[in-house]
């Protein structure tokens, strides 16, 4: 779990280590991949949890991959529009990694064990995104339109939290 | 003339009164307004401004939109006076109220 949220800030630590510059700076491209691997990673961690999980609340949160989807179409639509090539970089990479490991992970768990490690990860996880929409994407994203779309997208991470959180607590007990 | 207004305002005594319209937007994961009084037979409209889709769903399932796609709507007509809770079947933190009088 914390292997994700140590690739999501990456930029932030790696900023924090070097000097100058005391702050990243990702491009336009570069963040068109973050955005398009942040959805990805979840939509991967959702479909397995509808696969496996018999909890239906646990399956019904993982519904909530539809709104990856959408707001990749989202993405999408306006990297052509904008004629942005995403271009993978530490921060994008660091995700899909961390992704990766998290669903290896899960893959060998089943039953309310499944749930649990799933439920956790995702607050993690949502965790994660939001600080970097907030300290990475928003501050630099210069296109309007770009910057707008990642401000529109963060209130449905903000409610996947809360969902997370919730449901994470009713396991718990 | 007279008579003509005799007449309108026969007519327009006789038309119930026009039913009125309250929107709702779906944004920003909430519904806003997200508490409404309106009078019987008055309609409620809800617009999806996310771009995420959303429902519009009664607690007691009276009404379900099904899926608002992004920039779609929904719309349902109050009929009853009562008060009707509804959610977001997708997101069920999203929740609402309309109070029909």
């Amino acid at each position: 779990m914390r292997q994700t949220f140590l690739a999501a800030t990456f930029f932030l630590s790696g900023a924090a280590l070097a000097s100058p510059p005391a702050k990243p700076h990702p491009s336009e491209p570069q963040i068109a991949a973050i955005v398009v691997a942040a959805n990805a990673v979840d939509v991967e961690a959702g479909e397995l949890a509808k696969a496996k999980s018999a909890n239906p609340a646990v399956v019904s949160f993982a519904q909530q991959i539809t709104d990856h989807t959408s707001v990749n179409q989202s993405a999408g639509a306006l990297v052509t529009k904008l004629g942005v090539t995403p271009e993978e970089n530490d921060s994008s990479r660091g995700l899909k990694d961390g992704g990766e490991k998290n669903l290896a992970k899960l893959k060998g768990l089943s039953g309310a064990a499944f749930d649990k490690a799933y439920v956790s990860h995702e607050v993690d996880y949502h965790v994660a995104v939001l600080g970097v929409i907030d300290t990475v994407l928003v501050p630099n994203a210069s296109n309007a339109e770009l910057k707008a779309l990642i401000v529109k997208v963060r209130p449905t991470i903000a409610a996947h939290l809360e969902h997370a959180r919730t449901l994470d607590k009713t396991l718990s007990k | 003339v007279r008579l003509t207004i005799l007449l309108l305002v026969l007519v327009a005594c006789a038309r119930p009164p026009p039913r009125a319209v309250h929107r709702v937007a779906i944004r920003g994961m909430q519904f806003v307004p997200d508490q409404l009084q309106v009078v019987r037979g008055d309609r409620v409209a809800w617009t999806n401004e996310d771009l995420v889709p959303h429902t519009v769903t009664a607690a007691d399932q009276r009404f379900d939109s099904q899926v608002i796609t992004a920039g779609a709507g929904w719309a349902w007509t109050a009929d009853s006076a009562e008060v009707v809770a509804y959610a977001c079947r997708l997101h069920p933190e999203m929740r609402g109220s309309v109070t029909v009088r």
